[in-house]
């Protein structure tokens, strides 16, 4: 934004590209992580659980929501601005809306909360301690699958921006054989991360219907990635990949739905067959998308430098929403220490014992994450200064003076 | 420099409408729970009264799941408890039943519920506050039978919210009943059912310790005092399912540390 030469504007593009490259990939494993801990806690202890999401913190985890909404939703807006500067990325744009339907649809479902936090008198009203529409819509089943589906929706919008500038792929066949031992162990990998709580499942016993579904549709999964292997190795990659996300797409529907009919400590295991179907899905796609596109015809360089100022402010928006995040999860953490002393529910009746309110800590965090962007803004600023300097020396160096006589 | 105050204030302004949204929604704070001190015998609804005000107190943390009168959270309804839960389980009285469900509450599951209900209630509270809820459960619809004693409420320990009296090292070991089981020679405690103690520091780190105290066997010791067919003292492998479980719920988190702190000095 304060670039004055283009080289400089694309230099400092290219670096939010990256950032946001960087951001994303980190982005997407942390609602995997965050679930993944939550239902090893419950696993441990129900009321642990309970104590967690639905007491004392129970807005914080509505506020959690919103905040990682924003993140997914500036990501891909940010992804989507992107493919305006590169010739070709016109051809998907029709495809956003739809993405932006799945985003918009997946954020209301994950930031509804199971039990509205409300009054006595507000129950009343209500005449149930869940919404009868709402509650529906706050279970586990619901937010794994709107998360899941909000990640495919980010790696889809990640996907056709890399794919924006070029052209058809090449025949995998053009790869020679290395390129087929790798997709090969990848695809080898994904079966053994998908396929590995299927072994428990099995071992256990496969007598009630929802074993058995679990196993079949693991190796339904299975089945697909290994086919769109082969459909990649037969030059129709394309359609590999597209059968692979349907097949993710589908496990995390399927077992979105299917939740609704079984207890709850089944439903929470669910979690895990989606998480993997997904995962899978990513490293599979990714791994046959890279060998589609390697030395693929370019149709429209990326215009470096030519991104629109509202973009670099959706990379402050995301820098700025992920610093508050992790203030937030450690006020989190804080807190639930009161309710959870040692390792069970004990609560600290200690005379210290105090949890400020949420809107406290929250204005502790802004001070927090102003502070640090200060002094990363501190850094930025020395470090310019020093390449300031460089370059004054290097022109003065370049630059021929007149000799006086 | 217009740039730097765009983004500065762009930032300051994402900063504010978050914390902003994070303070108009309703605000809870968590403050240590008062703590009620119950002493001498009480009896009838003076006893109901107190345990309306554990139920309804953060320290009970009763109504987080449950109502009277309407469905709870995550509870049920208690209205008429007090006269439905002697015809609950044939055989069991009323207070039998409602103390079972307080401190044993996965025991008896209301139709339609979850195992949620904490099962450390007796540790925190104590044995006259689990007495006082019991008196309040009954007189819910019922008759209150449940009496408290001057003994039993004399009987409470000094740190609520814990099960084990003392703050040193060696007043935990007597009052949490290691020295029952384990010789630790610096204390003087001579028990001969679990390992000895007196060099412990010496072949386990703190971790470990505290583990073995937290779960217990999780790793068993080798070697236990056991005695031979004529009587003499002898060593033999450890039992499992011989020391207690449930240490994490009867020690603070600093009667934890110290204890650990203690034992891996003995070295």
């Amino acid at each position: 934004m304060n670039a004055k030469t283009a080289e400089e504007r694309a230099h400092y593009d290219w670096m939010g590209y990256v950032g946001n490259f960087i951001a994303v990939i980190g982005l997407i494993p942390l609602p995997f992580a965050g679930y993944n801990l939550g239902r090893e806690i419950y696993a441990f202890s129900q009321q642990m659980g309970v104590t967690m999401m639905g007491g004392f913190l129970s807005w914080l985890w509505i506020l959690q929501a919103m905040l990682i909404a924003v993140v997914f939703l500036s990501a891909n807006y940010y992804l989507w601005i992107g493919m305006q500067r590169i010739a070709g990325g016109e051809r998907y744009r029709g495809a956003i809306k739809w993405l932006l339907v799945v985003l918009t649809l997946g954020v209301l479902v994950w930031a509804t909360p199971h039990n509205p936090v409300v009054t006595p008198e507000e129950q009343t009203l209500i005449g149930s301690a869940f919404h009868p529409l709402l509650g529906v819509m706050g279970v586990m089943s619901a937010k794994n699958t709107a998360v899941n589906l909000m990640i495919l929706a980010t790696f889809l919008s990640f996907i056709l921006y890399r794919r924006a500038g070029k052209g058809e792929p090449i025949p995998f066949t053009q790869h020679g054989i290395s390129a087929r031992i790798v997709l090969g162990v990848i695809v080898v990998i994904c079966l053994i991360l998908v396929g590995s709580p299927v072994v428990y499942v099995i071992q256990e016993g496969l007598g009630e219907p929802s074993r058995l579904l679990r196993v079949a549709l693991t190796a339904l999964h299975g089945v697909v990635i290994v086919a769109g292997a082969v459909l990649a190795f037969r030059d129709r990659g394309k359609l590999g990949e597209w059968l692979i996300l349907g097949s993710a797409t589908f496990v995390v529907i399927f077992f979105g739905v299917y939740g609704y009919l079984v207890d709850s400590a089944t439903r929470i295991g669910f979690s895990v067959y989606q998480v993997l179907a997904v995962l899978t899905a990513l490293i599979s796609v990714t791994a046959i998308d890279v060998y589609l596109y390697r030395g693929a015809p370019d149709i429209g360089s990326i215009q470096w430098g030519k991104m629109p100022s509202r973009a670099q402010y959706i990379l402050i928006l995301l820098a700025v929403t992920f610093t508050w995040l992790m203030g937030l999860m450690g006020y989190a953490r804080n807190a639930i220490r009161q309710h959870w002393h040692i390792y069970e529910i004990v609560q600290d009746t200690s005379v210290d014992a105090f949890t400020p309110s949420l809107g406290f800590a929250s204005w502790v965090i802004s001070v927090c994450v102003l502070v640090f962007l200060g002094l990363i803004g501190f850094i930025f600023w020395l470090g310019n200064l020093g390449e300031t300097k460089e370059k004054k020396v290097v022109d003065s160096v370049s630059v021929p003076t007149p000799v006086s006589k | 420099m217009a740039t730097i105050i765009k983004v500065s204030l762009f930032t300051l302004v994402i900063v504010v409408l978050i914390a902003g949204f994070a303070s108009v929604i309703p605000q809870l704070e968590s403050p240590a729970p008062e703590v009620l001190n119950i002493s001498g015998s009480v009896s009838g609804p003076e006893l109901a009264a107190l345990g309306e005000t554990v139920f309804e107190s953060p320290e009970g943390g009763c109504t987080a799941c449950h109502a009277v009168g309407r469905e709870g959270l995550r509870g049920p309804d208690l209205a008429g408890i007090g006269a439905q839960a002697g015809t609950i389980v044939p055989g069991k009285s009323a207070e039998d039943y409602i103390r079972e469900s307080i401190v044993d509450p996965c025991a008896h599951i209301t139709e339609g519920y979850d195992c949620l209900m904490p099962q450390t209630l007796l540790q925190t509270l104590g044995t006259a506050k689990v007495t006082a809820l019991i008196a309040y459960m009954q007189s819910l619809g019922g008759e209150i039978t449940v009496e408290l004693t001057g003994e039993e409420a004399a009987a409470e320990p000094d740190n609520p919210g814990v099960g084990v009296k003392g703050t040193t090292a060696e007043e935990v070991l007597v009052n949490a009943g290691c020295a029952a089981c384990h010789t630790v020679e610096a204390s003087g405690a001579a028990g001969l059912i679990g390992p000895d103690l007196s060099t412990i520091g010496a072949v386990m780190p703190p971790d470990e310790i505290r583990q073995s105290i937290l779960d217990p066997d999780a790793v068993l010791a080798e070697e236990c005092p056991a005695k031979d067919e004529n009587g003499n003292p002898v060593s033999g492998p450890c039992q499992a399912g011989v020391m207690p479980k449930d240490y994490g719920q009867k020690l603070s988190a600093g009667q934890l540390e110290t204890l650990v702190l203690y034992l891996s000095e003995l070295k």
